[in-house]
């Protein structure tokens, strides 16, 4: 008898096992930031990059002086099906907290939510496109939104609250939480915001995604890498463990700020050394990352001239993995913990063999 | 050599981090922010392109609107109103068309709704007729497709399609569509109007595009349109959906036909076109508009783009505003970097040379092929210069062929163009010439236009100190202000302007009006940003306020102080000094503190108590700026004492403060007895109004950890070398050993020479200071058995010592 019960409750242990590794999104799984406007999913470097999780922009909310009132700003147009789990984000600006009045909140959460419910449709409007399906089928419509809506247990607020705003942005997380009591709600966390915690606060949520880049000023001339460097992250990453679970985003995005008597010009997205290096006639290395103008020329949509510098900015595989170690220490082990990568496009990922990326999920994850 | 540089990448951007809390108030001037752009000439069609207008930083910068006057809409107006045989008034159809919400006017034909306006709009009477119901029928199906729509405004979205509405709508997006798009399907079956089936087969082609439909919009456009027609609104319009689903040379025709026969959708055409090559088979007109809108996002040098566009059709409206594009580039390369090097704000703080980072200077001297000697910088600089000035050549000669070739108000835009090439070629006759070719009848913008040149030559072939051309300059201002001419033109082309002038004053060093018209101009330059003045008291006290004295505390003397207060109090101004200080004078008071302020800083206390003196005593202990800073006894030498026993209750009084300066001086004069007391106390004092004491509000208005980082103290000006190396109270700490009589002054005198050249050696890293700082240290030391040893001994300077 004695051995029928320890059979059980082992059996029990393993399928509980089994369930939480294969069922639930909080597993030990990369992730990528999906922040374009349009989702059109190339599902072969999905594949590639094994890719089980979305950080999936639905829209942004900012403050429109026009008409003294939050808007939603850039909504995603959805012109494909989602290929796994994912997570909607929403991002708001501060601005929205610091003019919206408090007794605002509760509609404007309210809103945000009939909000997510329109893009929820558009993404089982792609489904019913793509199956026979009719549209007038209401029945399995619904079925279809059913389904859909499993697809994602949590909702992720992206907000760069500060000491001033985050009594409303606070509440804004718990009126959320009552318009959509059946999904998690996350929000992201600033690198400042982890460690000023006693002036940020720590946000009335159970995990939070840290972002882990855009770490100094990219217009500051005297920057080496203002996306993301070890060097930056342990000036924040200090004191205390944080008292939430913690998500981590990390960087996989590369640009170039263009400089003109060492005051910044502007940025030249997506933008890699090889082609500086490889342009000979027009560029010349001059050391750490820079290249200066030999010529005047139209480059990423600026008149750049000769004498001006460029500056190419992007985290070598081997620098996320030691930025990754360092997490690792410092923010203690955590099987639950979702490792994305900022953002997805194709042209970032070239610069990332996928064990590269499984290497960092791996130090960070476990 | 790795390590090397990640250790000067992390010191490098270390001290970066906090050189940059220097402007962590939140403002800070960038490049843009003073780029030039003198050259506003307007003709009515170059508002079709406002989004387009230059800037160095984006391609697109105006209002994104492409039609701001609507004159699409207008033309969609026109074409009901024929279609209703000219029955209802143009203004109704535009009232119900554009002006209505669509569930308002939904409500009224649903459901009886009561509504006066609409009852007596002659449109609505019209299509409200038994025979117009077809008619009728679309308006509503219109209403109901927009109510799907998001607002015109292309950045901010309706929450739903129902503001007031707080059911759920999620459904509205894609279902209602659906049901929309069937409802489209059967009406341009059975509608017997030509013009209705072209309206519902818009309406088709925009739902399929966005409902991604079979057939697409592109097979739809051709089922029902067949071809482009100009004379069509629909047509044209739909065309753009059309464009969206095609791609390649397909697209890019359709782009182009819709680009050039509507208004509406050009914006939409620029910012879809891309890097597109040219198709094959284009007539000579597309040709041109292909040219042009390769033009419009190109932020370099496009002459060879406009010669195309003028080539292949000589009447393309657009060419203007291309050439206005061009004009104002070059005023951006040639002009801007004078107006940034000379006139950024703090370009003439008196710390802007002493900047020393010696791990940088260290890294440069072991790398100097990383980095561009000064020389060949400056040799750049005057290549991109030269090769701007034989564009320029280049540019003037291409539009001196457009010009002879002009007629009417585009004959007058090209001389001005002209024109004002001319000037930045300091070709002041031919400028001259060209100006005088415009028509006294010309448009109002052109006219303004006439008048800022007029101006800007004047500047340069003038005595910009007479009389006569003060009057001149105020008049034609004043007119240039009141003109409207739309957006923000108006403001930059006065920023740009009174920039200059203020150029012109401060290079011939006359203080007072160049800072006065410096600030002008910034105010002007607000106005860019916040085009209804709409900037809150707060920001003029808190930052502009304190340049309003910050730019004279920088360059100004005591004379240029005293003509500011004559200014202020000046009952009867000249037009030109009303123009001068109109916002940005201030209550004379604050030049009565900064007059002080500048006479203590270079040791003139009689002048420095007597500006004082006139002062109200509230004036520091009511003035938040001054009680925050000044709130410390200036005898209590800062820094010896712990933080913790520091405290900042004193009521701070200048007048006070400097009379007991002065009496102390004639006390250690005329009583030898006293003399190394009192040169004690005026050391204490000194040593306080140091950038190292309590009170450096005495000689500066502003104090940041920061400034330790300007270390090169012999290119900082004589009062600023006393100010950061506390060298006054050095002087009289000397003269106090020098006069001691007891060992209690002796040992306060040597304790605070060592304190002085330790933070002297702390802060430029001399020898010579740390050697001063070991000796005065010592025989300190030697005076263990004073009280004042007992009192001021600490572990710090053990510590040094050794």
């Amino acid at each position: 008898m004695k051995n029928k019960i320890f059979a059980c409750v082992y059996f029990l242990i393993i399928l509980f096992g089994w369930h939480s590794c294969s069922s639930g999104s909080h597993k030990n799984s990369s992730s990528f930031c999906y922040w374009n406007t349009v989702y059109k999913m190339d599902t072969a470097l999905c594949r590639e990059y094994g890719v089980t999780h979305l950080y999936l922009r639905y829209f942004d909310v900012g403050w429109d002086e026009s008409t003294l009132s939050a808007r939603p700003i850039a909504t995603l147009s959805v012109r494909d099906s989602l290929p796994g789990n994912f997570t909607p984000v929403i991002y708001l600006t501060n601005a929205v907290f610091e003019k919206s009045d408090p007794t605002a909140l509760d509609s404007l959460a309210r809103r945000v939510a009939r909000r997510i419910k329109m893009v929820d449709s558009d993404f089982v409007n792609v489904l019913q496109s793509g199956s026979d399906i009719s549209w007038n089928d209401t029945v399995q419509i619904k079925k279809l939104h059913q389904k859909f809506y499993k697809k994602y247990e949590s909702i992720l607020i992206d907000c760069d609250w500060t000491e001033a705003t985050r009594d409303k942005f606070f509440a804004f997380i718990g009126f959320i939480k009552k318009a959509i009591p059946d999904k998690k709600i996350e929000a992201t966390l600033r690198l400042w915001q982890y460690k000023y915690r006693d002036r940020a606060g720590i946000p009335p949520v159970n995990r939070c995604l840290l972002m882990c880049y855009n770490m100094q000023m990219a217009n500051n001339y005297n920057v080496t890498n203002s996306i993301a460097s070890l060097d930056e992250l342990k000036k924040y990453i200090v004191g205390k463990r944080y008292p939430l679970q913690l998500d981590v985003a990390l960087p996989v995005f590369n640009w170039a700020v263009l400089f003109r008597n060492q005051k910044s010009v502007g940025i030249i997205g997506n933008a890699d050394s090889k082609t500086f290096e490889a342009d000979i006639e027009n560029f010349k290395a001059a050391g750490l990352n820079r290249y200066t103008l030999l010529n005047d020329r139209v480059i990423g949509g600026f008149y750049a001239r000769q004498g001006d510098e460029v500056r190419v900015e992007h985290v070598t595989p081997k620098e996320l993995q030691k930025i990754a170690a360092f997490l690792g220490q410092q923010l203690g082990a955590d099987g639950t913990r979702k490792v994305a990568f900022f953002a997805w496009n194709k042209s970032y990922l070239k610069n990332y063999q996928t064990n590269e990326l499984d290497e960092v999920v791996t130090v960070l994850a476990r | 050599m790795n390590w090397m540089k990640s250790l000067l990448s992390l010191l490098v951007s270390l001290f970066l981090v906090l050189a940059d809390q220097a402007n962590a108030c939140g403002y800070y001037e960038s490049e843009s922010d003073y780029q030039a752009m003198i050259f506003r000439a307007k003709l009515p069609q170059m508002d079709f392109y406002r989004p387009f207008q230059y800037t160095m930083a984006a391609t697109f910068a105006g209002e994104l609107n492409s039609d701001p006057n609507e004159t699409d809409r207008y033309r969609n107006c026109q074409e009901w109103r024929f279609a209703c045989l000219n029955n209802p008034d143009l203004n109704d159809i535009y009232q119900l068309l554009y002006q209505t919400e669509s569930d308002v006017f939904i409500n009224f034909i649903r459901k009886k709704a009561n509504n006066v306006l609409l009852s007596k709009n002659s449109f609505v009477q019209y299509l409200l007729k038994k025979t117009n119901r077809e008619m009728l029928d679309y308006v509503v199906f219109a209403k109901m497709a927009e109510k799907m729509q998001f607002p015109v405004d292309v950045r901010f979205e309706s929450w739903d399609n129902a503001y007031q509405d707080e059911k759920p709508t999620s459904n509205t997006s894609a279902s209602s569509k659906r049901e929309l798009e069937t409802l489209a399907k059967q009406r341009i079956e059975s509608v017997r109007s030509p013009f209705l089936k072209k309206r519902y087969a818009f309406q088709l082609c925009r739902l399929a595009y966005e409902l991604r439909s079979t057939p697409n919009a592109a097979s739809l456009y051709d089922k029902y349109f067949g071809r482009i027609n100009p004379n069509d609104l629909m047509n044209v319009w739909a065309c753009l959906y059309k464009a969206h689903d095609l791609a390649g040379d397909e697209a890019t025709k359709a782009y182009l036909q819709v680009f050039m026969n509507c208004n509406e959708k050009k914006f939409r055409c620029v910012q879809l076109f891309g890097d597109r090559p040219i198709p094959a088979g284009l007539t000579n007109s597309e040709r041109s508009v292909y040219n042009q809108i390769c033009a419009l996002t190109n932020p370099g040098k496009a002459l060879d783009l406009l010669k195309n566009v003028f080539a292949y059709n000589p009447a393309n409206d657009g060419l203007p505003f291309l050439v206005e594009r061009e004009v104002n580039k070059l005023e951006d390369w040639l002009v801007t970097p004078i107006f940034y090097s000379n006139y950024a704000y703090g370009n003439d703080s008196p710390f802007k040379n002493a900047l020393v980072n010696p791990w940088l200077e260290k890294y440069k001297k072991e790398n100097p092929s990383l980095y561009a000697s000064e020389d060949s910088v400056a040799q750049a600089k005057k290549k991109i210069h030269s090769t701007d000035m034989n564009y320029l050549v280049d540019l003037k000669g291409f539009i001196k062929q457009v010009f002879l070739r002009s007629t009417g108000s585009e004959r007058d835009f090209y001389a001005l163009s002209l024109a004002h090439l001319a000037i930045l070629q300091e070709e002041k006759g031919e400028a001259q010439a060209y100006l005088d070719q415009v028509s006294d009848k010309s448009l109002p913008t052109l006219q303004f236009q006439k008048n800022v040149q007029q101006l800007w030559l004047a500047m340069k072939t003038e005595d910009v100190a007479s009389d006569s051309f003060k009057e001149m300059f105020a008049k034609t201002m004043n007119k240039v202000y009141a003109t409207e001419i739309g957006g923000v033109d108006r403001y930059k082309t006065l920023f740009g302007l009174t920039l200059s002038l203020a150029n012109q004053y401060l290079g011939d060093r006359d203080f007072v009006f160049g800072n006065l018209l410096r600030l002008r101009a910034n105010n002007f330059r607000n106005n860019i940003f916040s085009p209804n003045g709409n900037i809150s008291e707060d920001d003029y006290n808190s930052y502009f306020n304190s340049n309003k004295f910050v730019y004279f505390w920088n360059n100004a003397s005591i004379n240029d102080i005293n003509t500011l207060i004559d200014l202020s109090n000046k009952r009867y101004k000249t037009a030109f000094e009303k123009f001068a200080c109109e916002k940005t004078l201030l209550d004379t008071n604050w030049y009565l503190d900064l007059k002080g302020t500048i006479a203590f800083r270079d040791n003139d206390l009689r002048t420095a108590y007597e500006a004082f003196s006139k002062l109200p005593e509230s004036f520091w202990t009511t003035n938040r700026y001054f009680t925050n800073c000044l709130n410390e006894n200036p005898y209590d030498v800062k820094g010896l004492k712990p933080d913790s026993l520091r405290r900042f209750d004193y009521k701070f009084n200048k007048i006070t403060f400097l009379k007991s300066l002065i009496d102390l001086q004639n006390k250690a004069k005329h009583d030898p007895k006293e003399a190394s007391d009192c040169y004690n106390k005026l050391g204490s004092a000194f040593f306080n109004t140091s950038y190292w004491g309590n009170s450096w509000m005495m000689c500066s208005y502003s104090w940041s950890v920061n400034d330790l980082f300007f270390s090169a103290t012999s290119k900082l000006p004589g009062w600023m070398q006393d100010y950061m190396m506390a060298s006054r109270a050095q002087k009289y700490f000397e003269l106090a050993l020098k006069t001691a009589t007891n060992n209690e002054q002796k040992a306060y005198a040597n304790l605070m020479l060592h304190y002085i050249n330790r933070l002297s050696a702390s802060y430029r890293g001399s020898e010579l200071d740390k050697l001063n700082a070991v000796a005065f240290g010592k025989a300190f030391k030697s005076l263990a058995f004073t009280q004042t040893y007992r009192t001021y001994d600490c572990p710090g300077i053990e510590n040094f010592l050794r």
